[in-house]
């Protein structure tokens, strides 16, 4: 009887502790797009989506402007609450946002428990707001169609790893700087145009599809999607299934530093525009591949090194070689830092006909 | 002693491999969601080496405590009090009871805040700890044998976590880790003495040792429980350093749960919320166990029935859980607790180590 009591005791008054939050009324929150706004005030766009068992899925996009990331909630007073952040999926800023620096906002999620850590951050060319404004378009609604848009080109695109966490990472690493991936609306169509390089938190360069393909090589080790190789007599080939295997090697971190970077390459042609592909059309084919990455890789890095920045990790790489590495002088050393790549490509295969 | 009396003495002792699970429970609690940051301060990416130094220093320890308590059953209680006479050893007793209440406190009270701090910012703080002192009063009516039960499930229910380790190595970068041995040796040292805070916990062999069944071959065991810690912390400790870059590592207050946020399950989006569910069970015992020798100090000195005298401590220890209300102060209890922890380990026991072989020689003279 004893115990009968007290356990009706406790189910009393160990109840209703904290406010309760029931999936089914709980407005979930995928997206939220952030633009200049006025008075130095950030304007924030979201996508809400409210799951109803016996309805279909609302999403509806508000807008609002305050000066913090949390305070838009509460200029967001049209909208259902409390809301969720736990699903939230990607974070979409304005270019001018994104020069201007971003870190004020994205601490906000890293502060916040709730938040997870592979949202991605993405830049967008033009206003983030319209873009958002823009999901009825799609019946999932626009913040797991852009997850699933960035997460697919990684996966089998040619876009490296990114997301808040790396994001994160790289901008409080020494001798390393972020990279976002950059997307546009044209006119209906949300794409994917290129790789947003920054300098701490502001984006400073913007690099295109063909470049992205060659950063994600050199990068790190990396398998990449498909990609088109023009040839010297005009001719064609498309190269599927790339591997990369690269390797950076730094001498003389503190004194006198110097870079040599080989990137091995693996890959299979699916496509030639050619006659035949003969035994010296692959050889032709893998030297000028191995040529064009080696330009286009040394002209990227020493871009980089006049923009003073550090999307390769080079400073980091020096670290893990050096010991009693020091980045004071390292940062003095790295903007002519001399460097080389030497880059093997090996055709695989090349499908089931010559 | 009477066969009888024997035989009932044996049914409150527990088998000798039970010491591996008590003494990696005791060790292991809040302190690995969060030691990282503490130890990479000093030693950075050799930040591993100081866990496994650290380690083998542990297992000098407890060979000490086993010399120690070499002769006959004696628990520390009773040695305290033949060595240094009944008032110095009530006095070192007390002190004792005291350093276990605040482990007690420590571990309990920084447990809550992590489930405030991620879980139920709303839930006050009198509500978790009256459940968990209320269990813990349930679990200590059973006497030891049940304690160590609890140590036993407390290791082995959430042993499956090990596993998440893999899901942020898909984001680590291991060059984090060269080159190896790039620190000095006061870095090192410095380190060593922060890490002893997480090693802290088997203390409780002391009080436990004439509980168990064959003490002398129980010691191989003891070791086993301090070499799983070292395992549990080396993994957890480089996962953290190639998933973290230095400086983020040092803004990161629970760097083991935010790495739990890249854990991807198709039924829970968020898999701290479980891994924090599931470390209940990890500091539940931490909390029996102190809780069992403050109690044993009580019964011994104080010559007050365990007990009432477990329900004096649980009133202590309700009350100042619930005093402490902020971040500074679970920090500051924390240090507290890691610089007791340190006198504690390189002076008290090696102190009482050097005046137990010097006692027996002695005696053996005369």
């Amino acid at each position: 009887m004893k115990y009968v009591c007290s356990l009706a005791i406790f189910c009393f008054i160990l109840t209703g502790c904290v406010a309760e939050e029931i999936i089914d009324e709980v407005p979930i929150l995928f997206i939220v797009g952030y633009d200049q706004g006025e008075d130095e005030k950030i304007k924030g766009t979201i996508s809400l989506q409210t799951f109803d068992p016996n309805q279909e899925v609302e999403t509806r996009a508000f807008e609002a402007e305050a000066h913090t990331s949390k305070g838009l909630r509460n200029q967001l007073s049209g909208i259902p609450k409390p809301i969720s952040i736990g699903k939230m999926a990607v974070l979409l800023f304005s270019e001018d946002m994104a020069e201007e620096g971003i870190i004020d906002i994205l601490d906000s999620f890293l502060r916040d428990p709730a938040a997870g850590r592979l949202i991605y951050v993405g830049i967008v060319e033009g206003s983030a707001s319209e873009l958002i404004k823009n999901e009825f378009q799609y019946l999932q609604g626009i913040g797991p169609f852009l997850q699933n848009l960035i997460k697919q080109s990684v996966e089998y695109g040619n876009m490296p790893q990114n997301n808040l966490h790396l994001f994160d990472y790289k901008y409080y690493g020494d001798g390393m700087d972020p990279v976002a991936p950059v997307l546009r609306m044209e006119k209906t169509e949300v794409k994917i145009t290129g790789l947003a390089l920054f300098d701490g938190d502001k984006m400073v360069e913007k690099l295109n599809l063909d470049e992205m393909f060659l950063f994600a090589l050199i990068n790190k080790s990396f398998s990449a999607g498909l990609y088109e190789l023009e040839l010297p007599e005009g001719d064609y080939a498309t190269l599927q299934k790339i591997k990369s295997k690269v390797n950076y090697k730094v001498k003389d971190g503190n004194t006198n530093p110097t870079l040599n970077i080989t990137v091995k390459l693996n890959g299979n042609i699916v496509e030639y525009t050619g006659e035949r592909l003969t035994k010296e059309k692959k050889e032709e084919i893998a030297k000028t591949f191995e040529k064009k990455v080696e330009a286009q890789g040394i002209d990227m890095i020493r871009h980089f090194q006049e923009l003073e920045i550090d999307p390769f990790s080079i400073g980091d790489h020096a670290r893990s070689q050096t010991r009693q590495f020091d980045f004071n002088k390292w940062d003095e050393h790295y903007p002519d830092l001399p460097v080389t790549i030497d880059v093997k490509v090996n055709i695989g295969e090349s499908g089931i006909i010559d | 002693m009477s066969d009888l009396e024997q035989g009932k003495r044996n049914d409150l002792l527990i088998s000798p491999f039970l010491v591996m699970f008590i003494i990696h429970s005791n060790q292991v609690g809040v302190g690995v969601l969060g030691f990282q940051r503490y130890i990479a301060a000093y030693t950075g990416n050799d930040a591993w080496i100081v866990v496994i130094v650290t380690g083998l220093i542990f297992h000098i320890f407890i060979w000490m405590m086993y010399r120690i308590l070499s002769d006959g059953t004696f628990d520390i209680i009773d040695l305290h009090n033949k060595w240094f006479g009944k008032w110095i050893g009530t006095v070192f007793n007390l002190a004792l009871m005291m350093y276990l209440l605040l482990g007690t406190v420590v571990i309990l009270r920084t447990f809550i805040e992590v489930i405030q701090a991620w879980m139920f910012p709303e839930l006050a703080t009198w509500v978790p700890v009256a459940l968990y002192l209320l269990l813990t009063y349930y679990v200590l009516a059973g006497g030891f044998r049940t304690v160590a039960g609890i140590c036993f499930f407390g290791v082995i229910i959430p042993i499956w976590l090990v596993f998440t380790a893999t899901a942020p190595i898909k984001f680590s970068t291991f060059s984090n880790l060269l080159p190896i041995m790039d620190h000095s040796l006061k870095d090192f040292a410095l380190g060593t003495r922060q890490m002893t805070l997480s090693y802290v916990g088997i203390d409780i062999l002391l009080l436990a040792y004439p509980f168990l069944k064959n003490p002398k071959s129980s010691r191989i065991w003891a070791h086993m429980g301090v070499i799983l810690t070292t395992l549990v912390y080396t993994m957890v400790m480089i996962v953290s350093l190639a998933f973290y870059s230095a400086g983020q590592l040092q803004q990161s207050i629970w760097s083991t749960l935010i790495a739990w946020k890249v854990v991807e399950l198709p039924f829970v989006e968020r898999f701290e919320y479980i891994g924090i569910t599931f470390w209940c069970f990890v500091v539940f015992p931490n909390i029996c166990l102190t809780m069992w020798g403050a109690s044993r100090v009580g019964k011994k000195v104080l010559h007050i029935k365990q007990k009432y005298f477990v329900l004096v401590l649980i009133a202590f220890v309700f009350t100042v859980c619930v005093m402490v209300v902020n971040r500074d102060q679970v920090d500051y209890l924390n240090t507290l607790t890691s610089i007791i922890g340190t006198y504690v380990y390189y002076f008290y026991i090696p102190f009482i180590f050097l005046y137990s072989m010097i006692w027996r020689r002695v005696k053996r003279r005369i």
